[in-house]
């Protein structure tokens, strides 16, 4: 079998590198690839066995090929091999791998061990760490042995190791031939690799550009932009197919299309200002080599935490976009407000005038003795339409601001009960049943209890009348921090979204002419906004409302009132 | 209207005829004398030929404004009690006015009761200071 390649050294070596640097550009796994390469070998060594023992990634597998059963391959990780053997002191017994290591660490005086001649009990020389030259034998069973660095440039990738039992197997010329083959599969291993990581650092960056493109699309909601970004970041990872991505924020998840239950997970967090609000989660759902974090690379971790970054950033940004656009509606807002107050003052100038009159004469002619009962019950009509008219400008005026706050300390739970005592036969009489969850520690407000009044006054007739026929009303106090909440909710008819957006605008109603100013909760929102407090509601058609006020504990002192 | 059932004597200030007629009518149907002014300036006039135990002024007046005439009237003739007319739109004309020494304000428009109710009040309050001798002596 030596004789064949004697014969035609030249072009059997030809056509293995040939071979070897053609299967290269083959299959994304590199045990794919040195099985093909150590079959080729085999094949034309004709040894029992060939073996490669490499670095992948961060660990070491030896490819092993055997003659004994046609097609036998298998790969294992080799712990260890990468520590650098230490030399002497030596017991004296050596296996394989050890040699294999030492040549691995550059330690064997040849470059390399070729154990080719027929001769008892071979030995090999190896540099010891004292700078002296160590003998070490060959394991006995072998007789043939050629242990070959694998080299790229100045780097030792791993080696190519061919074993026989039978002494005088190789020949020196066999030394040289896989001196150079070991090199060959160097360069195919440095290709493969540059390959690797450059498709790697493709998927990363196309990852990162993706997610940077998404961040840029200001009329992309948050919503579908975490759904999108869950799609993108899975593909980048190393085994895509077995991928899958999970987005939390804010309690709300965003899955990629494929998700399965994980076996392996890598996450990073999302921080908005610096606090925690969710997470990323890439995980795999099969069994996978173990890298450097499970199946997982250290490039990968830290391109989890990029686009964990970016996405942080680009929430922070939108977040901050969407803030300033409701403060920007809000400002819109207060500028009606403010129209409609100045509009309000106006109005009230040059009304209250002329409604003085009406209501005054009428009421004096009511005061003309022997009136015909008709005229009476006319006159009657006439005061009351003229003290609904001032009843809507003194609402307008409210609502508007005109009228000062006279600020004390205020017991929310206190005007809760009496709210309710006031209005208990209007609630009696709607057939409706109160619950009252009122925190007991909720502490005494700067506010002005009449306008509490007025607010808890307006919300509740305003649930007893959206509950037809009967139903429950529920109040709640409750206090964070420095601001107290005070809730409002009923089992009503509820409000459509359309109708919720506009229950705020002076002058809109849903109720019957004559039964609502359509300025209720206009005033409600003028009182809160002037105690700066924030009124939420929240609704739903056929299932009922909820209107949550919130007020701080303690106000900034208005300006002119508290000093005039 | 002069009889001895009288309640008391009332000054209304006001620019508008309406108004004056309308507090006039309701309060001489209530039994009090009433003289009204149309200007801060008649008004003085009448101030110094009679006394008033109320005077009713309305805020927003040409050339003097109602709070000219509460100060005038509180440093010249202490045992004349005063309510302000006030719109609505100005409710800090009525915190102007109580700090200026009106004893009541009175929002525009108002009812009779609400008018009513307030002068009588007043009328009682002077009733009781005079019992008790205590307060500001009608001079």
């Amino acid at each position: 079998m030596p004789s064949r390649r004697k014969k035609s050294a030249n072009s059997d070596f030809r056509s293995l590198a040939t071979d070897i640097l053609r299967c290269a550009d083959q299959g994304t796994l590199i045990g794919d690839y040195l099985r093909e390469v150590l079959s080729l070998i085999i094949e034309t060594a004709a040894c029992p066995q060939v073996r490669i023992t490499v670095a992948d990634l961060t660990r070491h597998y030896r490819f092993t090929r055997t003659a004994a059963i046609t097609g036998n391959f298998h790969f294992a990780p080799i712990a260890g091999f990468g520590d650098a053997p230490f030399l002497p002191p030596f017991d004296g017994v050596s296996d394989v791998e050890l040699l294999e290591r030492l040549v691995y660490f550059g330690r064997a005086a040849d470059d390399g061990i070729v154990i080719g001649a027929s001769i008892d009990s071979p030995t090999v020389t190896m540099r010891g760490d004292d700078g002296r030259q160590h003998r070490l034998a060959v394991p006995s069973g072998i007789g043939s042995l050629l242990i070959l660095p694998i080299r790229y440039g100045d780097e030792t990738l791993g080696v190519l190791t061919l074993l026989a039992e039978r002494p005088g197997f190789f020949t020196d010329a066999d030394g040289d031939f896989y001196r150079n083959i070991a090199a060959v599969i160097g360069i195919a291993r440095a290709h493969r690799q540059a390959k690797f990581h450059l498709r790697e650092r493709i998927k990363e960056l196309t990852c990162i550009y993706r997610i940077t493109k998404l961040g840029s699309d200001t009329g992309r909601s948050l919503d579908s932009l975490l759904r999108e970004a869950a799609e993108v970041i899975a593909p980048a990872f190393l085994f895509p197919e077995a991928a899958s991505c999970r987005i939390v924020f804010d309690r709300r998840t965003y899955t990629s299309l494929r998700y399965n239950t994980a076996k392996h997970i890598l996450t990073s967090d999302l921080r908005i200002n610096g606090r925690p609000r969710g997470l990323i989660e890439v995980s795999y759902s099969t069994d996978l080599p173990t890298l450097d974090k499970g199946p997982f690379l250290n490039e990968e971790r830290s391109l989890l935490e990029a686009v964990a970054k970016e996405l942080s950033v680009i929430i922070q940004r939108k977040e901050a976009e969407e803030e300033k656009s409701a403060l920007q509606n809000q400002l819109l807002h207060a500028d009606r407000l403010v129209t409609v107050g100045q509009l309000a003052t106006g109005m009230a100038h040059e009304i209250n005038e002329p409604l003085g009159g009406i209501l005054g004469f009428a009421q004096l002619i009511q005061k003309t003795p022997d009136l015909p009962e008709q005229v009476m019950r006319d006159l009657d009509k006439i005061v009351k339409a003229a003290i609904h008219t001032r009843d809507i400008i003194r609402k307008l005026m409210l609502f508007s601001r005109q009228m000062p706050t006279q600020k004390s300390a205020t017991d929310l739970n206190e005007r809760v009960l009496s709210c309710l005592d006031l209005l208990e036969p209007r609630i009696r009489k709607g057939g409706i049943r109160v619950a009252t969850e009122l925190d007991p520690a909720v502490p005494v407000i700067v506010a002005d209890p009449a306008q509490i009044h007025q607010i808890l006054v307006n919300l509740v007739v305003n649930a007893v009348q959206a509950m037809t026929p009967g139903g429950t009303l529920t109040l709640r106090t409750s206090h964070d921090g420095e601001r107290v909440s005070l809730s409002v909710e009923d089992t009503g008819c509820g409000m459509t979204p359309e109708t919720k957006d506009r229950i705020f605008v002076p002058f809109f109603t849903t109720k019957d002419i004559g039964e609502g100013t359509g300025l209720g909760l206009s005033v409600v929102l003028g009182i809160v906004t002037a105690h700066g407090g924030d009124i939420a509601v929240e609704s739903e058609p056929g299932r009922g409302s909820r209107f949550t006020v919130t007020l701080p504990i303690a106000v900034a002192p208005d300006k002119g009132e508290d000093h005039a | 209207m002069h009889d001895a059932a009288q309640r008391g004597t009332i000054l209304i200030v006001d620019d508008s005829p309406d108004t004056l007629e309308l507090i006039r009518r309701n309060l001489e149907l209530a039994r009090y004398a009433v003289l009204t002014a149309s200007s801060v300036n008649e008004a003085k006039g009448l101030l110094e030929h009679q006394k008033f135990d109320l005077c009713i002024t309305d805020y927003h007046m040409p050339f003097a404004s109602g709070i000219d005439l509460i100060r005038f009237v509180r440093g010249t003739y202490p045992g004349t009690a005063i309510i302000m007319i006030t719109g609505y739109a100005s409710v800090e004309g009525a915190v102007e006015a109580i700090k200026a020494g009106a004893e009541e304000y009175l929002s525009k428009p108002f009812t009779d009761d609400e008018l009513l109710t307030l002068v009588d009040k007043i009328f009682e309050q002077r009733r009781d200071r005079k019992d008790t001798g205590t307060g500001t002596p009608v001079s």
